[in-house]
């Protein structure tokens, strides 16, 4: 009988823990308000934000279009508060709604461009330190307020929130914006040089109805707006950051303009530094790509005219590199990581250099080399219409 | 024709050489029950001697009794000669006028009852203080059938009965092995039921073999109705809520397990032979699995032991990730689950043991219900029920597909049914007590238990803790035959391999 002691023993053990413990941490789901996404913009009053707290209501999500369309059907609702930053707006929030809010599903933070001049990070600070919210939401500043954006109703999501987190992600995609999580923007402004950069939303119409495109980016310093880039600019970003996958460069040549689409590319950033304190960025961008448009007298089954288009591509993504980096160089944002490349190879010359950061960027010169590869033209090799210009 | 005096029977009371002495100890311990026949008759020279019969009604087959006992007697002209009428006639009588195949002779009263009760019948002849026990049995019993709860698509169909000869005779035309030994024994008081253990001798380990004598001989019951009983009393862990026992209604794969190195016992009155020792990954392996091609053997193998986890888990991870976790749950699946939690008035761990015990309940009712409703109350009708629950308002959509779910996955590894049940029910009550920490908890317990059973000495989780890399090879993948030329370790330590193994040489030479 020795062994049924033992298990008398357990048994009882184990009932003794569970009438100590209870259900501890327990919550059901129904008594969570689930937020998909947060903006915040300037309130009047000094110091005050007005943060927007987007819900969920999940009976509504799976439910079809009723035949009279209702503001009460809506899978969604926003609520504003007026507050002096982020842990007290959210508490706020608690006290005034019948369920807390739950932040770890948040998909985005808004935030508008009138805040983002003032300053962000002393709002995002509550968002870093709390267990429960996620560090890949995709921070992103908007053109006007916050509040109106994120009230758009889109045509095929039935959340605004989850539509800019898909607007988002796309532009990436397509090199129109760049891509920034918190946990992306809170490393940046780890380094003592980096320049943030975030991508910007706005409203905008597309024939009868308004939808939220990406347009451009914002470069912060520290934590500030100071100034934007446009689409142009931004893929250049992209091309140094290796974050190329896919997109389109136009190119134009005497026998006539084509587009060359890229399939794959590869980009290796080095830093060089010379005895005089002369420092040089080394870009070597390699890859593939296909033709997938084109007008002119070209027959690209002859390799001569595959070469001069690669030429004139490659003469693209150099120039275009070169001009957003001047660009950033005038408004003496780092959004690169140059700093930080530096430091990786040379930190010496970076602690000589790291104080005055924004004109020491100014003086960095840039070697590019591009090699793009054709794979192919795609169905076709000469146009069907050869157009002589 | 009744004597005076009340004898008591003990087991060492004996026949005299007087019938009507014989006649009235036999009645007197058969009491006053109709089914027991006495018939008396004379045969021999001049009807020189008086003779009768005891058998019972029912379970003895009447023709035999007719013609191959009475006929003889009665009719046979050898015992004409009255020089017969000597000493050794009745030595004749068995050797030369019982035209039956098996003949025994008795002293013992119990004795003669008992072989009476196993459908022998008792001639009992004057002057001769030993009575012939003949085995004439016959009685009702079910025809060979494919078992009900093991079908297969490939393989035989045939399967044990209740009848013992029968079983063991179905063995036998599977292993012609003149090794195959049947050890018999009787146990219970009441029941008198026959026990046997089955064995290749040379192959199974004599350990085993002397251990399972031992331990069925210490077995002092008054009933054995089922090989059930059997296997209560002689198992390792009786609390344990999984059996170290396995059962089988097949005899191919009876004979499996025994070419394996286990021993079999066979119980009377009961299809179902138990094989010992078991291993847990038995569970999971069915007799189709031999009969199949290896690659679909080793996918059914592995949705097998998916299906088992996913039985026992599936409602206790429901109720973790809703109540404690919510994290872990990607965020369209939550507005679902959010979805379908607005309204109901239960908490989440009370909505799933409602469930599991609705569907625990309609389980047991289809198992008893009359034939014509029992297909309208199975599975089908529990989902209708289900969604009528849905309707009302009770419980969530995402807890009857859980349920569902379920129920379907614990059918596909049957034996492990009534552990499953069990183990589902602890570990949503863990679950709701602290959430994902608590299934690991139970899981982590229940991998303790399982490291630790024994069965017959051999670890359970074998071939998996301990690693016998050999025996890897029928655990989750089922390898081919050919390579499969160890049996498994543990068992059968004489004789361990199945068959040769071929040393491949260089191409070239041979």
């Amino acid at each position: 009988m020795k062994k049924l002691t033992t298990l008398y023993k357990i048994i009882a053990i184990l009932i003794l823990i569970t009438l100590l413990t209870g259900c501890w941490d327990k919550r059901e789901v129904d008594t969570l308000s689930i937020a998909v996404g947060f903006g915040l913009d300037i309130a009047d009053g000094d110091d005050q934000i007005e943060m927007t707290a987007q819900m969920v209501k999940p009976s509504n999500i799976s439910m079809p279009e009723k035949s009279s369309p209702q503001e009460t059907c809506e899978a969604f609702w926003n609520a504003s508060t007026v507050g002096e930053d982020t842990d007290k707006t959210i508490r706020l929030f608690n006290n005034k709604m019948s369920r807390d809010l739950y932040i770890a599903d948040s998909q985005v933070i808004v935030i508008g461009q009138d805040l983002a001049t003032r300053g962000i990070y002393q709002y995002l600070d509550y968002f870093l330190r709390d267990h429960e919210s996620r560090l890949d939401v995709f921070l992103t500043v908007c053109e006007g307020k916050a509040k109106d954006i994120m009230s758009i109703k889109p045509q095929t999501e039935s959340i605004p929130a989850m539509n800019i987190y898909d607007v988002l992600e796309n532009g990436h995609l397509d090199m129109t914006s760049v891509s920034t999580r918190l946990i992306d923007f809170a490393s940046a402004l780890l380094s003592e040089t980096t320049a943030p950069a975030l991508p910007v939303i706005k409203v905008q119409s597309l024939g009868t109805q308004n939808a939220v495109v990406c347009d451009g980016t914002a470069v912060f310093q520290k934590d500030k707006l100071i100034g934007f880039l446009s689409e142009e600019d931004t893929k250049a970003y992209m091309w140094i950051k290796n974050q190329v996958s896919s997109g389109v460069v136009y190119v134009q040549m005497p026998a006539g303009k084509a587009d060359y689409e890229i399939v794959n590319s590869k980009t290796k950033v080095g830093i060089h530094c010379d005895k005089s304190g002369k420092i040089t960025v080394k870009v070597n961008i390699t890859g593939n790509g296909i033709l997938s448009s084109q007008i002119g007298t070209e027959d690209f089954s002859q390799p001569p005219a595959v070469i001069k288009i690669e030429k004139a591509v490659n003469e693209n993504i150099k120039n275009s590199i070169l001009e957003s980096v001047q660009k950033t160089q005038q408004m003496h944002a780092d959004i690169f990581g140059f700093g930080d490349l530096l430091n990786q190879k040379f930190p010496n010359v970076y602690d000589k250099l790291k104080s005055d950061w924004s004109s020491a960027y100014q003086k960095i010169t840039l070697d590019i080399s591009v090699n793009m590869k054709t794979r192919g033209s795609g169905r076709m090799m000469k146009p069907a219409l050869t157009k002589k210009e | 024709m009744r004597a005076s005096g009340n004898k008591s029977i003990t087991k060492q009371t004996k026949l005299s050489g007087d019938i009507e002495e014989n006649t009235n100890l036999i009645q007197e311990l058969f009491g006053s029950s109709i089914d027991v026949i006495f018939r008396e008759f004379t045969f021999g020279f001049a009807n020189k001697f008086r003779a009768v019969i005891v058998y019972i009604e029912g379970l003895t087959d009447r023709a035999s009794i007719n013609s191959d006992i009475m006929k003889p007697l009665m009719y046979d002209s050898n015992l004409q000669d009255p020089s017969l009428y000597t000493t050794d006639c009745y030595a004749k009588i068995k050797t030369a006028m019982l035209s039956v195949a098996n003949v025994e002779e008795l002293t013992s009263v119990r004795k003669l009852a008992d072989h009476c009760l196993c459908g022998y019948a008792a001639l009992l002849i004057d002057g001769f203080n030993q009575a012939f026990m003949i085995n004439c049995q016959g009685w009702d019993k079910r025809a060979i059938e494919t078992p009900p709860t093991e079908s297969v698509i490939r393989g035989p169909r045939e399967g044990f009965t209740e009848n013992f000869i029968t079983n063991i005779s179905l063995l036998r035309r599977k292993i012609k092995d003149p090794a195959l030994t049947v050890e018999a024994m009787k146990i219970g008081e009441k029941t008198g039921t026959t026990v046997a253990l089955v064995y290749i001798k040379g192959l199974t380990n004599v350990e085993l073999i002397k251990d399972l004598r031992k331990r069925l001989k210490k077995i002092k019951t008054d009933s054995i109705l089922e090989s059930g009983y059997i296997e209560q009393f002689i198992e390792d862990s009786p609390f344990s809520l999984f059996s170290t026992i396995a059962n089988t209604e097949k005899p191919d794969i009876a004979a499996a397990k025994i070419l394996e190195g286990r021993a079999a016992i066979i119980v009377d009155g009961t299809p179902f032979v138990l094989t010992a020792p078991m291993l847990f990954i038995e569970s999971f392996q069915s007799a189709e699995d031999y009969y199949v091609r290896p690659a679909f053997a080793t996918l059914l193998r592995i949705i097998r032991i998916i299906s088992f986890f996913i039985s026992v888990l599936s409602p206790a991870i429901y109720v973790a990730l809703s109540s404690f976790h919510q994290e872990l749950i990607p965020t369209a699946l939550l507005f679902t689950v959010a979805a379908s939690r607005e309204g109901v008035p239960f908490p989440s761990f009370i909505e799933a043991a409602i469930m599991v015990l609705t569907f625990e309940i309609l389980r047991e009712a289809g198992v008893r219900l009359p034939r014509a409703i029992g297909q309208a109350v199975s599975i089908v009708g529990a989902l209708v029920i289900g969604q009528a629950a849905v309707s009302a308002g009770l419980v969530g959509a995402p807890m009857i597909i859980v349920v569902a779910i379920t129920a379907v996955a614990g059918f596909v590894v049957p034996n492990q049914n009534d552990s499953g049940a069990v183990l589902r029910i602890i570990l949503l009550i863990l679950s709701a007590i602290i959430g994902l920490f608590g299934i690991m908890i139970g899981l982590l317990g229940t991998l303790i238990h399982l490291s630790s059973l024994k069965s017959f000495h051999v670890p359970y989780l074998s071939p998996l803790a301990p690693l016998r890399p050999q025996g890897l090879k029928d655990s989750i993948i089922r390898a081919p035959l050919k390579s499969m030329f160890m049996r498994p370790a543990g068992m059968a330590n004489r004789d361990p391999y199945r068959h040769k193994v071929n040393v491949t040489k260089s191409s070239g030479s041979k």
